[in-house]
């Protein structure tokens, strides 16, 4: 009976003790979701707090982007508005030349059929008859006449208002006023006057930004690509030079080190060998830091000039 | 001389009952995981608005704004000249309309 009751005092102990270790181990495993559950909450805490702000950041610019895209609108109906006022331009001044032309021939023809005509008695300006008159020759100053009291030339400001219709003189000439409207408009720059190049490229989504970013190119300017070309013939030109200037340098410092070490074994000074060769190296690091800037700058330019060719 | 196992077997019951707050952690940590897993993607895809922005060389490369900006400056200028020129026009077209007639009238009277 005591045999018995040890046993399963024992099996007892036995029973606590696993009881307990995998109490231990539960707590272990709840402690660990619970920690995971916690981190994972504030993981989700701090990115709902910053989701509205990357939106709000998103939606500004959204904003300007649609902005973009109104004023690239602008400009392309501005663009054909030009074109539209580039053709009423160009009528206007070549209907001005064609008026201009027709008005001068006709006025010559009329001016060099006058010589001859018999006016009879004229009454100038100044109120002065003269009688029998006859033209003599029409000029822009003036008609000069052939009359009862000898030969004369009246200036235009006193002939006749109708002579003056007829030949067209004095400052209410036909001649004159086409002149000056012609000038007039002639002096306005026109449509090729005004600076639309310096217009900014405008690339802006086609449709909705979210879908389609930054695809539409609006306006491409077809000086820039000239520009940037030009801009990396350049930098070649200057990395090109730097290389062999580098190379220059390089080649005098091995020949200053090869002079040092000459004098070295012949006991004589070699200072100013070995400063020149340092001198020379310092050179020929300078321009090879100089080479790299100028080669990092001509690849930005190739990527601008890759942008540039696709956009067009 | 069963009150030992009875108290094992309570304890048995107790311990497996409570095994099952850990589940209910771990699904609540898988749902709040996946609603992580939803604001993660919402935000890769505003950042790959973004992105798209910044690999795109807007306006060589300017600020969005600055060259926002410079286009409307840029529209105000051309416009205003273009206003500019259109006026001229329209001045031009009225004096060809007195022109013209003039012209013809003065052609009729003196060549004709």
């Amino acid at each position: 009976m005591l045999e018995e009751k040890k046993a399963w005092a024992a099996l007892f102990l036995v029973g606590i003790i696993i009881a307990f270790s995998y109490y231990i181990n539960y707590e272990d495993k709840l402690s660990e979701a619970s920690s995971a559950l916690q981190e994972s909450k504030s993981q989700l805490k701090s990115m709902k707090e910053l989701l509205p702000q990357r939106k709000k950041a998103w939606s500004e610019k959204e904003r300007v982007v649609s902005k973009i895209k109104a004023e690239a609108d602008k400009n392309t109906a501005l663009l054909k508005a030009q074109e539209a006022l580039d053709q009423r331009y160009h009528k206007a001044d070549s209907d001005f030349k064609y008026a201009l032309q027709s008005m001068k021939e006709s006025v010559e023809r009329t001016r060099n059929n006058a010589p001859g005509t018999e006016l009879g008695e004229i009454k100038l300006a100044n109120g002065k008859t003269l009688l029998n008159v006859k033209i003599r020759k029409v000029e822009e100053s003036g008609i000069s006449f052939i009359h009862a009291d000898g030969v004369g030339t009246i200036p235009s400001d006193q002939v006749p208002e109708n002579l003056k219709e007829q030949y067209d003189l004095g400052p209410n000439a036909l001649v004159s006023l086409i002149e000056q409207a012609q000038t007039a408009l002639l002096q306005e720059p026109g449509t090729d006057g005004i600076d639309n190049s310096s217009i900014p490229p405008l690339e802006i989504p086609a449709s909705a930004p979210s879908v389609s970013p930054m695809a539409k190119t609006i306006t491409v300017d077809d000086s820039k690509i000239k520009s940037i070309k030009l801009r990396m013939a350049e930098l070649d030109s200057r990395i090109a030079n730097c290389a062999s200037l580098a190379a220059q340098y390089v080649s005098a410092a091995k020949s200053h080190q090869s002079l040092a070490q000459t004098a070295k074994y012949r006991g004589v000074p070699s200072t100013r060998h070995t400063e020149n060769a340092n001198k020379n190296l310092a050179q020929a690091a300078l321009l090879e830091n100089q080479k790299a800037s100028l080669i990092e700058e001509r690849g930005k330019l190739a990527v601008e000039l890759d942008y540039a060719i696709r956009g067009k | 001389m069963h009150r030992p196992l009875i108290l094992i077997g309570l304890a048995a019951i107790v311990f497996a009952s409570s095994c099952d707050k850990v589940g209910t952690l771990n699904s609540e940590r898988a749902k709040v995981e996946a609603e992580i897993q939803s604001i993660t993607q919402e935000m890769r895809a505003i950042d790959d608005k973004f992105e798209s922005l910044r690999t795109v060389p807007v306006a060589n490369g300017m600020p969005l704004e600055n060259h926002l900006e410079q286009a409307v400056k840029k529209n105000a200028e051309f416009e205003s000249m273009l206003a500019d020129l259109s006026k001229k026009c329209a001045e031009a077209e009225a004096a060809l309309s007195v022109i013209r007639p003039r012209l013809e009238s003065y052609k009729a009277k003196y060549l004709y």
